[in-house]
């Protein structure tokens, strides 16, 4: 499986990653490190012939949701404001309690849905141990 | 600590020690051989899976430490935790099925010789070795400290007491079961931790008067604190969300476990379990970190002397007895859980991964060798953490950072990318225990190389990765054995 595209973007969004936090850039940071988790899921999860193209939109939507909600972070905290809740919780923080945390969840289910068609088609399992079980 | 003071409190923690002991007397029994003291026999099914891995990484730090961080800087360290819904499906993503298969067509029984069969040659399966250790001695120091600190305040004895006590349990179940012992007490433990982390939060939220009551007055006390990143800053919360968010997949106490199971389809659900599980876990880290700052802000409480009193003192003078008994058995789980993993691992390194790294083959008698070097490295942790406690403090703090930046490289993309090569896989692991180690000992002397608040393991990770990408490219590619081949074209 030729992965080199997608290692060399990961090591591109590394050495911007570290740039950006060397600067103090908190958001850029962020961001960046939403990319480094889509571009390694994409690692994890692509395979020859049996990756679809709706397995990396989703990656790909999942990472967009990912940076609204750290850019709703840093845009609903206002220090200075009155507070504002949403469940409980200032408006900023909720973001991460009831947004990204429960967002993860998503690459969980995409885990388990695509676990028989694209992850380890029991076929190409079969296959794979019949040739070099050690057994 | 305080002390207990609790006849129930006790009971509760005497009871759970008596059935780690008698799950160590079941397991001795169904192990007989380096498979079963390493991988459990390839025996478990996905619950003992999700439970082992949650209380392995769930350790005393999550429930002492964690809540002692929220005390200190409020939201700041949720981002290490809450992230765990996606960090621990990204794990199973990049190494569930690629170590699982492994282990069936390869001698392969742990995480460096997963990497001795991922890129052949000897140095780089004894770098993977050599920063395991490192990393192991000091999780297993920190831990060994936490079991005598909880049961001295308990059972109100002497530390040396405590420790004899806490190790005798400990290395009881884990030398004569070894890892057979460690997962089906974690169960025991999960299921305990997770019951306690509910139970708490609801107690946490009465307390406090609800969420929004909490967080009322910890805006009028510092908006800061309750906002989004917490007193510690926006830097220093997504330099943790990068380390913690990305990190998990490279911790070996998590991901070695999945190489255990005993049907590789079993991984399906198991990676959406995992991350939900463990973020239940979470609520404990922060409702106790929360509710304990707003009783101090509010006058109600005096205001603490150290952060890591949070959670004790939260349990001692607001939950029922027998709710902080169970916490503090549960407290007790969480810590020798994960002692009892870096145990494992720590026993593997020595008798199995460096002697092959180095000779080529393992010790003859490998299992006897397995329980001395348990035995050994709990006494070595124990003493280290009597009489080096500096040294176990530094070790403590960069040890999930080596382990992150370390093995994200060179297992979690090197298993999953045929370009990769050993020289990288060699560099990555010099670089990151290089970086961290320099890193942390410069910022413990007062002469920080970084800006404040980013995370020392985040940029270890970052430099690590891009070095094991960049030495791949530039090194000539190695042709990979046909099963290794087959295996990364899965």
């Amino acid at each position: 499986m030729n992965n080199t595209p997608v290692a060399l973007g990961g090591a591109v969004a590394s050495l911007a990653a570290l740039a950006a936090g060397l600067a103090g850039q908190a958001l850029a940071l962020g961001m960046l490190a939403v990319a480094m988790i889509v571009l390694l899921s994409a690692i994890g999860l692509r395979t020859p012939r049996t990756s679809s193209k709706s397995t990396i939109l989703t990656l790909i939507a999942y990472g967009a949701a990912f940076c609204v909600l750290l850019a709703l972070c840093f845009r609903l905290h206002d220090p200075a404001g009155p507070l504002t809740t949403i469940g409980g919780f200032p408006a900023g923080t909720a973001m991460l309690i009831y947004g990204i945390a429960p967002l993860g969840i998503a690459l969980g289910v995409l885990y388990g849905l695509t676990f028989d068609s694209e992850i380890l088609p029991l076929d190409k399992q079969r296959e794979f141990l019949k040739r070099f079980s050690k057994k | 600590m305080p002390t207990a003071d609790s006849q129930l409190i006790i009971v509760c923690v005497v009871v759970y020690l008596a059935i780690c002991f008698g799950v160590g007397v079941w397991a001795m029994r169904r192990t007989s051989s380096t498979a079963d003291f390493f991988l459990a026999g390839k025996s478990i099914g996905p619950i003992v899976l999700v439970m082992a891995t949650i209380s392995s990484v769930m350790s005393g730090f999550g429930f002492v430490g964690g809540p002692g961080l929220v005390y200190e800087s409020g939201s700041s360290s949720l981002w290490m935790v809450f992230v765990a819904t996606f960090s621990l499906p990204v794990a199973f993503m990049l190494t569930g099925k690629r170590l699982r298969l492994l282990v069936e067509v390869r001698d392969v029984l742990t995480l460096p010789g997963a990497v001795g069969a991922r890129y052949g040659g000897r140095a780089p399966a004894l770098a993977m070795s050599v920063a395991m250790i490192l990393g192991v001695l000091g999780y297993l120091g920190t831990q060994v400290l936490a079991i005598g600190t909880v049961l001295k305040a308990v059972l109100g004895v002497e530390l040396i007491a405590a420790l004899a006590i806490g190790l005798g349990v400990l290395a009881f179940y884990s030398i004569a079961g070894g890892i057979v012992a460690g997962v089906y007490t974690d169960l025991f433990q999960g299921v305990l931790m997770l019951g306690a982390a509910i139970a708490v939060l609801l107690r946490c939220l009465e307390v406090g008067g609800g969420m929004a009551a909490i967080s009322e007055t910890l805006w009028t006390m510092d908006p800061e604190y309750i906002g989004p990143w917490g007193s510690r800053g926006d830097l220093a919360a997504l330099s943790w969300m990068l380390l913690f968010g990305i990190g998990a997949a490279g911790q070996p106490h998590a991901i070695t476990k999945l190489m255990m199971l005993k049907d590789i389809r079993q991984l399906k659900w198991s990676a959406l379990a995992t991350g939900a599980s463990y973020v239940v876990l979470a609520m404990l880290w922060m409702g106790i970190g929360l509710a304990m700052r707003t009783l101090v802000t509010r006058g109600d409480h005096p205001a603490l002397e150290n952060p890591d009193l949070a959670a004790p003192q939260f349990l001692l003078h607001y939950t029922p007895e027998l709710l902080a008994g169970i916490v503090f058995a549960g407290l007790l789980a969480a810590i020798m859980s994960t002692a009892d993993s870096f145990l494992n691992l720590g026993a593997a390194a020595v008798v199995r991964d460096i002697p092959i790294a180095i000779r080529g083959r393992p010790l003859s008698r490998e299992l006897f060798w397995c329980r001395v070097a348990t035995g050994a490295l709990l006494l070595l942790s124990a003493v280290f953490a009597l009489y080096m406690e500096n040294l176990i403090a530094l070790l403590g703090t960069f040890g999930w950072g080596t382990f992150a930046a370390a093995i994200v490289p060179s297992v979690c993309i090197g298993m999953n990318w045929k370009r990769a090569t050993g020289e990288a896989c060699v560099a990555s692991i010099t670089v990151s225990v290089i970086l961290n180690f320099v890193l942390e000992v410069s910022a413990r002397h007062g002469n920080p190389l970084l800006p404040p608040g980013l995370a020392v393991g985040a940029v270890a990770l970052l430099v690590s990765t891009s070095v094991f990408v960049l030495v791949s490219v530039a090194t000539p590619r190695r042709d990979l054995s046909a099963d290794m081949d087959a295996l990364l074209d899965l």
